[in-house]
C-alpha cells in the first residue's frame, strides 16, 4: 500500500509543485506498538500494532524508503511524535539526510521539554505541538520554552550547520519515590568529555531542558535551566581539569546571534568550580539554611574549562 | 523550473537542510490549531494574539479540500485568505495542512460532490471476517478520478497562494494530505486492487528495493529478509513482498 499511496501523494504534490514551488511534506501516524512505545496510555486512538491497526500504507519508517523514492515531490516525510519514544522518533526520521519536522506532537510540559532534542541533536527545521489554540499563553508550557529559543535562533541555526556542534536534552519530573527517569548526557568534544546531568539542589530536584553547543576548543554554550555541566580533559597526560571562564550571556542582537556579557559567574553558582549550573526557576532548599543556589535568569552562559598537562610542580 | 531564492525553500547545510524565508535561514517555532480553526477567519481573529504571546512563529492550520471546491471546478478562497492576512497581520508564518483525500487515513474532507458519488470516486473495500467486504470511509487509491481531482484542486491552491503570498512568504511550506494510509485493513479489498495485488511486484519498485538495499531503512531490511535471499526477486504482491 506504501507503494501505491506514495504515487497517488506524489501525483498531487507534483501537481501543487509545479504551481509554486514552495516545501511541501507529508506527515505520519506512527506504529505506537512497537519498541519504541513510550506510553503508558490505553490507546484509544492510536491503533495497535499492525498495518490497518495504524494507518496501513502511511510513511512509517518500515517503508520510509519507498516514500523517499516514489513520492520525490515531497521534500521530505514528517513523523507525527506522540507515543512513540522522541529522540529515537527524530533519529529515525533523519533516513537519508532528510531534514527533521515534527507537525504533530504532544502540547504538555513533556512534550515541551522534549523539543530540545529535535532542535539541538537532530537539526530540527521546526515541532509542532498540536491542539494550541486551547491552551492559554500564560499556563503554556511553550509559551517559555519558545520564548528562549526565539531570542537564541541564529545561534541554533549556526550550530545545526556544523555536524555534531549541539545536543538537546531534557530531564523529567522525578519519579514519586525520588528515581530519576533520565539519564545524564556525556558528549565528547575539543578533547573533553563533557557530562551534561539534573542541576543540583538541596532539596527535591526539579526539571530541565536545554541544549550545549561546542563552540570549538575549550568553549561551550549553556541554554535552558534545570541542568548542569561538568568537563574532565581526555588527554592521558591531563592532571586536572578546570573552569576557566563561566558567563551568564544575554542576547545583544537577535539578528546576528551576538551576545554580551551579564554576571560573572563563580563561586557557588559553580559550586566551587565543579559544576556550571544552569539552574531552576525556584531551586527546592530542601529546609538548608544557606541560600547557595540562585533561580534560573537568563538561561544562556559560556563556558570555558582548561586542563593541566603533566607534572607542574618540578 | 528554477527555484526562485525570493520564495521559502529548503537549503542544505552540514549534512542537514535548513528552511530559508526571505533568504534567511529560519527556525520554526511552530504549533498546530485544532482540525477545524482555520475553517473561519473571524474566529482566527480570536486567536492570532494568543499564538503570539506563546512566542510561535508559524502555525499550522487547515485547508479542506471541501471549503476550498464545494462544487465541482468552483473555487473559494474566501476565508483562506483571511487567515493568510490575519496571520501576516501578527507577524506569524503559516504552513498550511492540505487536507484533501485523505485525512487521518479516511476521507471526511473530500466534497459533498465527491462523497456522493461513488462510482466516479470509488470507495476502499475492508476485508472483514466471513469474507464480508465493508465500505470505508475512504476513497480507493486503485482509481484514477480521485487523484487527478485531488491534483486539480491542490494545484489551483498553490496556485492561489503564490498570487496572493508570493511576495510575502507568509505561507512557509504545505503539508500534502494528512496521515495517510488505509485503518481498518492492512490493504484495499475493493475489485480494483485486487487485480493490482495479483499482479507483479512493480519492476520499479524491485530494482530500488535490489540497487539501493545498503541504503535502506534498518527497519525496512527487517520486514524483506526474504526478498534479500532471492536472488532474482519476482512474483505477485500477494504471493510474495508484503
Amino acid at each position: 500500500m506504501a507503494y501505491h499511496y506514495a504515487h497517488y501523494l506524489e501525483h498531487v504534490a507534483a501537481a501543487g509543485k509545479q504551481q509554486y514551488p514552495i516545501p511541501l511534506y507529508t506527515n505520519v501516524w506512527q506504529n505506537y506498538v512497537g519498541e519504541d512505545g513510550d506510553n503508558d496510555f490505553p490507546i484509544v486512538a492510536g491503533g495497535g500494532g499492525y498495518p490497518g491497526d495504524y494507518p496501513s500504507g502511511g510513511g512509517t519508517t518500515n517503508v520510509l524508503d519507498v516514500w523517499q523514492r516514489f513520492a520525490s515531490s515531497l521534500d521530505f516525510i514528517a513523523p507525527d511524535v506522540y507515543l512513540n519514544e522522541y529522540a529515537s522518533s527524530c533519529r529515525k526520521y533523519r533516513h537519508r539526510n532528510q531534514p527533521l519536522f515534527i507537525p504533530e506532537q504532544r502540547r504538555d510540559d513533556y512534550g515541551a521539554r522534549r523539543i530540545w532534542t529535535a532542535y539541538g541533536s537532530f537539526q530540527a527545521i521546526g515541532v509542532s505541538p498540536f491542539g494550541i489554540d486551547t491552551l492559554e499563553p500564560a499556563t503554556n508550557p511553550f509559551t517559555k520554552h519558545y520564548g528562549l529559543l526565539e531570542s537564541v535562533s541564529q545561534i541554533v541555526l549556526d550550530a545545526q550547520s556544523r555536524p555534531d556542534a549541539s545536543v538537546g536534552f531534557h530531564f523529567d519530573e522525578l519519579a514519586a519515590d525520588g528515581s530519576d527517569p533520565s539519564r545524564p548526557v556525556v558528549k565528547h568534544w575539543g578533547g573533553y568529555e563533557v557530562t551534561i546531568e539534573r542541576c543540583f539542589v538541596f532539596g527535591k530536584a526539579g526539571p530541565g531542558a536545554g541544549m550545549v553547543i561546542h563552540l570549538g576548543g575549550p568553549k561551550f554554550l549553556l541554554i535552558g535551566w534545570g541542568f548542569q555541566v561538568r568537563a574532565r580533559s581526555l588527554s592521558p597526560t591531563s592532571t586536572f581539569t578546570g573552569f576557566l571562564h563561566f558567563r551568564e550571556k544575554q542576547v545583544a542582537n537577535k539578528e546576528t546571534g551576538q551576545l554580551r556579557t551579564l554576571r560573572i559567574l563563580n563561586g557557588d553558582e559553580t559550586r566551587s568550580g565543579i559544576f556550571a549550573m544552569m539552574p531552576h526557576d525556584d531551586p527546592d532548599y530542601g529546609g538548608f539554611p544557606i541560600c547557595v543556589t540562585i533561580p534560573a535568569h537568563t538561561m544562556i552562559a559560556e563556558l570555558e574549562v582548561y586542563s593541566i598537562e603533566g607534572k607542574d610542580d618540578v | 523550473m528554477t527555484l526562485s531564492p525570493k520564495i521559502p525553500h529548503l537549503r542544505k547545510v552540514g549534512d542537514t537542510q535548513q528552511l530559508v524565508v526571505h533568504g534567511r535561514p529560519f527556525l520554526a517555532l511552530a504549533a498546530e490549531l485544532q482540525n477545524s480553526s482555520m475553517t473561519s477567519g473571524a474566529f482566527m481573529d480570536t486567536v492570532w494574539q494568543k499564538l503570539v504571546d506563546t512566542n510561535i512563529n508559524t502555525v499550522l492550520g487547515c485547508v479542506t479540500w471541501e471549503d476550498i471546491e464545494p462544487v465541482e471546478d468552483q473555487f473559494n478562497f474566501a476565508e483562506l485568505d483571511k487567515a493568510i492576512l490575519g496571520a501576516r497581520k501578527h507577524g506569524l508564518h503559516l504552513v498550511l495542512l492540505w487536507f484533501g483525500s485523505f485525512k487521518n487515513g479516511i476521507s471526511t474532507y473530500v466534497p459533498p460532490w465527491i462523497k456522493t458519488n461513488t462510482k466516479r470516486f470509488p470507495r476502499a473495500k475492508l476485508r472483514k471476517a466471513g469474507g464480508v467486504l465493508k465500505t470505508g470511509d475512504v476513497l480507493s487509491i486503485f482509481h484514477d478520478e480521485g487523484r487527478i481531482a485531488d491534483a486539480k484542486a491542490f494545484a489551483r491552491l498553490l496556485q492561489h497562494i503564490k498570487d496572493i503570498d508570493g511576495e510575502h512568504s507568509t505561507v512557509v511550506m504545505v503539508q500534502v494530505e494528512n496521515e495517510t494510509g488505509l485503518l481498518g485493513d492492512s490493504r484495499d479489498g475493493s475489485v480494483a486492487a485486487e487485480k493490482r495485488f495479483r499482479e507483479s511486484v512493480p519492476e520499479d519498485l524491485l530494482h530500488f528495493l535490489a540497487q539501493d538495499w545498503d541504503n535502506l531503512h534498518v527497519d525496512l531490511k527487517a520486514n524483506l529478509i526474504h526478498f534479500k535471499a532471492q536472488s532474482k526477486s519476482q512474483g505477485s504482491w500477494e504471493a510474495g513482498l508484503w
